[in-house]
């Protein structure tokens, strides 16, 4: 009896005990929503590591710190999501060991009223003071069909 | 005299005891000697852990070695392609397990018409240290560089 007791509490407690892998994808999933309601310039300024790599697609120099990112962000990147959306879902994680780093991988899409992209993604996070913070992000555009 | 045997005593010990970081660099510099060397497939499938994900822009994800080792199969490296990259910067957790690399790379070859082509890019390559302490990526993304206006 004392058995199963033991084991219905640790029951109980898995879900507030999700993995490490699946508070990287919540982070992830988050970050995509605040992106979708907020701008994903707010987004990225919000989850960016002090250091934080944004490469893009290439299109563009690729952005090193925050606040290369907030003076970069002032005449680019996707300010309004009244105007275009910028949004993604993760579809796996890695963390490492120890907890410490971690990447998530999926899709992207871009809609505005006159253009749709899609492609894929690799964020590279770092775990800072118990949050998750993006240390590098790159993603490739799909072929135009 | 001395003071070359002092600097010398100091890089030994630095070069014996490179970290997860400096294990990674010349894990990816090497990738690409055999890239170089023996052609980017025979490379890949020598450094790719067997659950990888590869990213090319090209098409969906492939996952896993086997898939990978028959996309290759059905599409051949050409004798002419030549891929090389060179890695600028590495980044490993804490307990050096898992961390990535990123850097440009440089396409030389030729088109089916015998014209040289040659493109540039970008990639980030993450990695896992195995059981044997030896480094294989698990995922690897890359695109070309837009090319010049005009």
């Amino acid at each position: 009896m004392r058995t199963l007791a033991f084991v219905l509490a640790v029951t109980a407690a898995l879900p507030a005990l999700a993995g490490p892998k699946d508070d990287l994808l919540a982070a992830d999933k988050a970050f995509s929503a605040m992106s979708a309601a907020e701008g994903s310039n707010a987004a990225f300024l919000a989850y960016l590591a002090d250091d934080g790599r944004l490469y893009g697609t290439g299109n563009e120099a690729p952005i090193f710190g925050k606040a290369e990112a907030a003076k970069r962000f002032q005449t680019g990147g996707n300010g309004d999501p009244k105007t275009n959306v910028l949004s993604w879902s993760p579809n796996h994680a890695e963390v490492s060991g120890d907890g410490g780093l971690g990447y998530t991988d999926g899709d992207w899409r871009f809609d505005a009223a006159s253009m749709h992209l899609s492609g894929h993604y690799v964020t590279v996070w770092r775990s800072i003071g118990g949050q998750w913070k993006v240390a590098a992000d790159i993603a490739t555009t799909d072929p135009k069909k | 005299m001395k003071s070359i045997v002092l600097a010398a005593a100091l890089v030994l010990p630095i070069a014996a005891h490179a970290g997860p970081k400096e294990d990674m660099m010349a894990a990816d510099k090497a990738f690409s000697d055999m890239s170089v060397a023996k052609g980017a497939h025979v490379a890949f499938l020598a450094y790719m852990a067997d659950d990888v994900r590869l990213y090319d822009g090209e098409h969906p994800p492939i996952i896993g070695k086997a898939k990978v080792a028959a996309y290759y199969a059905a599409n051949p490296d050409a004798p002419t392609d030549r891929l090389e990259w060179t890695p600028i910067e590495a980044d490993a957790s804490p307990d050096g397990v898992l961390g990535w690399t990123r850097g440009t790379w440089i396409y030389t070859g030729k088109s089916a018409d015998g014209k040289d082509q040659r493109a540039t890019g970008y990639y980030v390559t993450e990695w896992r240290r195995q059981a044997d302490g030896q480094y294989k990526f698990t995922l690897d993304i890359g695109g070309a560089d837009k090319p010049a206006e005009g």
